[in-house]
């Protein structure tokens, strides 16, 4: 079980060798809105809200630090 | 919209992960990102007014640092976990010094409700060489009543020519609650205000620890994909110790009065404080895709959890930015989740069968709170960003959430937990100094 994400990460890496760009076709990646957050404080705003108000949080990455949150 | 340079290279990990874009920031560049936000609850609940600011600069030699400073401003009033009832309830505050009363057929509300938390955190990033990064994170968070002290740690390295980027990341939290009123004792009755509320200590702690691992690859010219695997821990004090369950009487389906209340204790009131598990495991799957059509860009994420609590949930995310024009952008969003209960989740406790005459109860773990219960929550609204400048850019939202509580397992009157509605309005600005 704990070589489980490892397996998927070895799985992913060598299935994606072949994917991709060359660096000069990078223009699109490079514009702020293809982030995967596009808007930092959206997305600060969101993660407090909803981990105050639903049973679920977390999932983007770690760290942040806690809150008691009612 | 040339904003956000150093955020391409360095995100507070928390939140984003893995930022692709490739562009640059001179060495000794301020980046400042600074917001409002304002969340409105229906029916004069929870409000909040946050005001964040984040700055980040660009030390040269792919060395980046950020620091973000939020402070946070609750009032309004909060379900103290109790049922409706058709006599006047009792309850009394946190504090135990004092009661509020709650009019029949209206839904126990606590209208003390008040906070302040000032949330602190830094990063600092830096490349080992052209392949690899190291993203170290410290925050502090401090309420009147809690106290969080978190560390992280994030390293990712390119492979395939920077077309995936493998990150893991560790981060462990270290709170302390030190509730209004020191801690209640769990499974026990609130005490009538005054008396001796026979608290089990002025705080306690919760410890959680969070393992990621995750990959951003680049499909195409106008596509990426992510994939994250998130495994935490938590031991520790769980419980919201404002919150409190009603204890039936299954011979009228009310809530019992304190004449027909079998506690034994005069002081003791018909409600006890929940009680939740002294730990949690949790596993979380979150998939990403973002894709540029001709102009507009679309933003769609998924996330699975689910943990030892039996609470599953599933999350969907959409953002769609069209481009009106290359300084203008709307952006409609919507957001689907929804969650199973947990284990331990009751509407309520019946007197005779989950408290005995004698007082004891039967139960191990319970909780009657909305939020570890089923519901379905819908969140729509509106983006729109405008580039002020070459390194300027305004944005604005609005948006409303509903939450739809699953109450198909109430058999009593009065249990409907009800629906909430709330408003996020926030507006942003962002600049390179």
């Amino acid at each position: 079980m704990k070589l489980f994400p490892l397996s998927i990460c070895l799985l992913i890496l060598s299935g994606c060798s072949s994917m991709g760009v060359e660096p000069w076709e990078r223009d699109l990646h490079a514009k702020q809105s293809m982030q995967p957050v596009a808007n930092y404080f959206e997305n600060y705003y969101d993660e407090h809200i909803y981990f105050s108000k639903e049973a679920s949080s977390g999932g983007q990455g770690v760290g942040g630090g806690g809150c008691g949150c009612n | 919209m040339q904003l956000k340079k150093i955020k391409c290279k360095i995100s507070i990990a928390t939140c984003t992960l893995l930022q692709v874009g490739a562009s640059s920031t001179q060495a000794g560049e301020w980046d400042v990102d600074s917001s409002f936000l304002y969340y409105s609850e229906s029916d004069g609940r929870v409000s909040a007014f946050e005001p964040a600011v984040r700055a980040g600069i660009d030390l040269g030699d792919d060395e980046f640092i950020n620091f973000q400073v939020v402070v946070d401003v609750l009032t309004g009033a909060t379900p103290n976990g109790a049922h409706k009832s058709t006599t006047v309830q009792t309850f009394t505050n946190p504090s135990g010094n004092s009661s509020y009363t709650i009019q029949p057929g209206e839904l126990p509300l606590n209208t003390t409700f008040k906070d302040n938390r000032l949330a602190l955190s830094g990063e600092w990033n830096k490349a080992i060489n052209r392949e690899s990064s190291v993203l170290f994170g410290a925050s502090v968070s401090t309420e009147i009543d809690y106290l969080s002290l978190g560390l992280s740690a994030t390293y990712q390295r390119d492979f395939n020519n920077k077309n995936t980027t493998l990150a893991t990341g560790l981060a462990v939290t270290s709170d302390t609650i030190t509730p209004i009123g020191d801690v209640p004792l769990g499974l026990n009755p609130m005490r009538v205000a005054g008396s001796d509320q026979q608290r089990a200590g002025s705080s306690d702690t919760k410890d959680s620890l969070d393992f990621m691992v995750g990959v951003t690859q680049i499909l195409s010219r106008k596509t990426l994909v992510q994939a994250n695997f998130t495994h935490g821990i938590s031991s520790g004090y769980h419980n919201d110790y404002n919150k409190i369950i009603t204890v039936i009487d299954p011979v009228t389906n009310e809530p019992v009065t304190s004449a027909t209340w079998v506690m034994p204790g005069s002081d003791n009131l018909p409600y006890l404080f929940e009680q939740r598990p002294d730990s949690r495991s949790k596993n979380i799957l979150f998939l990403r895709g973002v894709h540029h059509l001709t102009e507009d860009v679309i933003n769609l994420s998924y996330r699975l959890f689910s943990d030892d609590w039996g609470i599953t949930s599933h999350t969907l995310d959409l953002k769609y930015r069209y481009e009106l024009t290359p300084r203008h952008y709307l952006q409609p969003h919507i957001r689907y989740y929804t969650q199973s209960e947990a284990d331990f989740y009751r509407h309520d406790l019946v007197q005779g069968t989950d408290v005995n005459d004698n007082g004891t109860v039967n139960l191990q773990h319970v909780s009657s709170d909305y939020r570890v219960g089923a519901f379905d929550s819908l969140t729509y609204g509106l983006s729109y960003g405008m580039a002020v400048s070459k390194n300027s850019e305004f944005s604005i939202r609005a948006e409303l959430m509903q939450q739809t509580i699953d109450n198909s397992g109430v058999t009593r009157p009065n249990e409907d937990t009800p629906d909430l509605s709330a408003v996020i309005l926030q507006a942003g600005y962002s600049f390179t100094w």
